[in-house]
């Protein structure tokens, strides 16, 4: 009997480049990410009012005002007294003149607060403000 | 007759870059959170210094919205609930196109929910009001 021996060619997929692809991978994460400064998300997204004339913020100039159900307000994971509101601000404006005081409140809050935050920063001069919704679905 | 020596080559192992790039992504992936901020845009007047000249507007270029803490809302006097949203949309937009001039006074309650007062707003933006001015009593 004979036997024929085909030598078997070898097949292998060049993984040379696959180093080069993930680098580029990984500068892309570590350009487009953003560290953010609070720990904790005070206001649940799912606690927001739904809106649908939105517009995006731009994220360099954003400064979130948590105000949540019982009317406790923290600026940068710290609990802010109402009437400290307005301090804050300043700072944060001195800082970035194009300052934009992001709102992220509990739907269920009584307007008053709202009211008396938006009047310190009227005092102050912060007047660009947003007030954080939920996307409408369709 | 001098032999020279053989060079041992000095290179660098690079065949596990790969798999070290590939675990930082995996990192990047899984803490990488996407935090596109949206909402309401509104740039608040600046707050009213006592003997300051007050702009008085006129009532044809006024319309009025008062919402009460029950979520009922007074527009130019007529009662609306949360079923007549598309209604006020539909009457600000024709109010605006017709009046640019138009400055609509929104007016809430401190009892009311912020709820009522963002779906508002949000209708008013949505109808192309442009001059809005928030108050509270």
């Amino acid at each position: 009997m004979i036997k024929f021996l085909r030598k078997r060619k070898h097949v292998s997929i060049p993984d040379t480049s696959t180093g080069d692809i993930a680098f580029l991978l990984l500068l892309f994460f570590m350009v487009t990410t953003v560290f953010v400064k609070e720990k904790k998300f005070w206001v649940p997204t799912d606690r927001l009012p739904i809106a649908e004339e939105m517009t995006k913020i731009p994220r360099q100039h954003a400064a979130t005002i948590y105000v949540t159900k019982n009317e406790e307000i923290f600026i940068d994971d710290f609990m802010v007294p109402l009437e400290q509101v307005g301090v804050v601000e300043q700072q944060k404006l001195a800082l970035d003149y194009n300052l934009v005081t992001c709102f992220r409140t509990d739907r269920d809050t009584r307007y008053g607060v709202m009211s008396d935050i938006m009047k310190q920063m009227q005092d102050v001069g912060a007047y660009k403000v947003s007030f954080e919704a939920r996307k409408k679905r369709s | 007759m001098i032999k020279r020596k053989r060079k041992a080559s000095s290179t660098i192992p690079t065949t596990s870059t790969g798999d070290i790039a590939f675990l930082l992504i995996i990192f990047f992936m899984a803490t990488t959170k996407f935090d596109t901020k949206i909402g309401l845009g509104l740039t608040l007047p600046p707050a009213a210094v006592e003997g300051a000249q007050q702009v008085k507007i006129a009532e044809k270029n006024m319309t009025r919205i008062f919402i009460n803490k029950d979520g009922q809302f007074l527009v130019n006097e007529t009662l609306m609930t949360q079923q007549d949203l598309p209604k006020l949309e539909e009457m600000i937009h024709k109010s605006v196109t017709t009046n640019p001039k138009m400055v609509i006074s929104l007016k809430t309650d401190r009892e009311a929910s912020y709820n009522d007062m963002i779906m508002v707003l949000d209708k008013l933006q949505k109808a192309g009001a442009s001059k809005i001015s928030l108050s509270t009593n």
